[in-house]
């Protein structure tokens, strides 16, 4: 599912993202990408969506290689992808519906489908309730979700979630691991970075992947937090 | 269907709703550059039905390439009849007819329309009789030429210098007409290129979500090219509001003032012109918001 040969990412003003990471995922995964700030973690996960490219080594997701431009192999390689950030990401002015609708659009489901799948994904993050909501009204623990249901509705190979607990409670954020965690199955791989190692706990059968000025420092199965 | 088509296809309803959503949020702005493309379109309509007009006018003119020959007052009738056969022997000659005083009387009446009442002022016809010559329009000039060197003439009357005139005030408006479409094309695409900028950054958020779901860079321009096109259009049509009733206007009074001038009928003018400016505003605003989508990115 993603192949990584010492890649390394160095931005114009010479500063080291990444350097020299190797590393495989396979389906089905539940990676959690660990490190302080600064680590390169939004990095690696900017390169698995193609916003960014490797200035060395090689990187394959879902088959596709991530070279040195975007293309529209990229482009397309990212309607596979369901991604979730901290900032939700999620258009104003519409409802929780229409913005789950708007990731399906571009795959170009027929109007009547996209409805119909847009609905299944909001009730799967337990917002049935809030279809026709705007998401200015909704509260950020919501908001959150309408942006996994949006990733989910898609059938994504890969879910990558940066951050996605950054903006919530302890509460929320628990529900927001445990919702992600929850489509992990035989063909989709879920990755999130996070900074809340302490709500990690009673998720099972997860990999850490730890990051510390760009370099991997760990990379283990079962780990448990700090 | 191709894949980008058919999603193109199934999601015509959301690009509606992005255009409608974009121009809400910017309604002024786009108000004004709509009545301001308007306006210059006005401007731009103006010019080019004078042209078209002056056009037809000549062309009326051309297609009626005919002069005429008033002979000395001392010529006999038989002296008339043989002026009219020698000159009928001259090259480029289609016909020769002689119209008489009153026929000639008629004629001007026919033209007035309603305006003839005017000749009842006169208590003798002032028309006098004539030779009525049809010639092939290259020919006007040798043959008038030859026909001023021969005895008998006293005045031959050609529309050539008034054709001529004519052709240099449609040459003249036909030259503004390009000028005029230049900076209506630059104006317009200027004001469409801004508009859209300001578009695309008011959405850059909407974008980037946009990118990173993966749609294709057809996905997210359409509907930046339908605002541009939907403007441009409305101030096509608002033009188009303004054109019609003026052309109208002025074909009624040009009627009253001169019956007898060749107008194009005003339906056909209008519906020329209004065809003209939905095309050409369409197209403005579509080439205006590629120009803005280019120099975002």
């Amino acid at each position: 599912m993603i192949e990584a040969k010492g890649i390394q990412l160095k931005y114009p003003d010479g500063t080291m993202a990444l350097n020299d990471l190797s590393f495989t995922v396979g389906k089905g995964e539940l990676v959690y990408l660990l490190g302080p700030s600064g680590s390169g973690k939004t990095s690696l996960l900017k390169l698995l969506l193609g916003l960014e490219f490797p200035t060395a080594g090689e990187l394959r997701v879902l088959g596709q290689a991530i070279t040195k431009r975007e293309t529209n192999s990229i482009r397309i390689l990212r309607r596979k992808i369901g991604p979730v950030s901290q900032e939700f990401n999620l258009i104003k002015g519409r409802n929780a519906l229409e913005n789950v609708m708007l990731g399906l659009r571009i795959l170009g489901i027929p109007p009547g489908l996209m409805e119909a799948e847009a609905k299944k994904a909001l009730a799967r993050v337990g917002l049935e309730h809030k279809y026709y909501s705007p998401v200015e009204n909704l509260s950020w623990g919501e908001r959150q979700r309408v942006a996994i249901a949006r990733a989910v509705a898609r059938q994504p190979k890969l879910i990558l979630a940066d951050e996605p607990t950054g903006n919530l409670d302890k509460d929320n954020a628990l529900q927001v691991l445990n919702l992600l965690a929850s489509f992990v199955n035989e063909d989709t791989t879920v990755i999130i970075t996070t900074h809340a190692t302490h709500l990690m706990r009673g998720i099972p059968g997860y990999r850490c992947m730890e990051l510390n000025q760009g370099i991997m420092i760990r990379d283990e199965k079962g780990c448990r937090p700090h | 269907m191709p894949a980008t088509l058919k999603t193109l296809f199934y999601n015509l309803g959301y690009f509606a709703k992005e255009v409608k959503t974009s121009i809400r949020l910017s309604f002024v702005t786009s108000l004004v550059s709509a009545v301001s493309i308007g306006l210059i379109l006005f401007i731009l309509a103006t010019v080019i039905s004078g042209w078209w007009i002056s056009r037809h006018f000549i062309d009326m003119i051309s297609q009626e390439a005919e002069i005429s020959i008033f002979w000395e007052e001392d010529l006999s009738d038989n002296q008339v009849t043989q002026l009219a056969e020698q000159i009928e022997q001259l090259e480029g000659i289609k016909k020769v007819r002689r119209v008489s005083a009153e026929e000639a009387y008629d004629k001007m009446a026919g033209m007035l329309g309603p305006e003839a009442d005017i000749l009842k002022l006169f208590e003798l016809n002032p028309f006098t009789p004539y030779l009525e010559i049809n010639l092939d329009l290259d020919k006007t000039e040798p043959v008038v030429d030859t026909l001023n060197r021969l005895p008998g003439i006293a005045y031959v009357r050609d529309n050539q210098e008034i054709l001529n005139r004519l052709h240099s005030l449609s040459q003249l408006l036909g030259v503004m007409g390009y000028l005029g479409l230049a900076a209506v094309a630059l104006t317009t695409l200027i004001i469409i290129s801004h508009i859209i900028k300001l578009s695309i950054y008011a959405r850059r958020s909407q974008i980037q979500t946009l990118e990173l779901l993966g749609a294709s860079k057809g996905f997210i321009a359409f509907p930046f090219l339908l605002e541009g096109c939907l403007i441009a259009f409305m101030g096509g049509l608002l033009a188009t509001a303004l054109i019609v009733p003026s052309v109208k206007l002025v074909h009624l009074h040009l009627w009253d003032l001169l019956p007898f001038l060749p107008l194009p009928p005003s339906e056909e003018l209008t519906l020329k012109l209004a065809g003209l400016l939905w095309v050409l505003s369409v197209l403005l605003g579509l080439i205006g918001s590629i120009i803005g989508l280019s120099s975002t990115r």
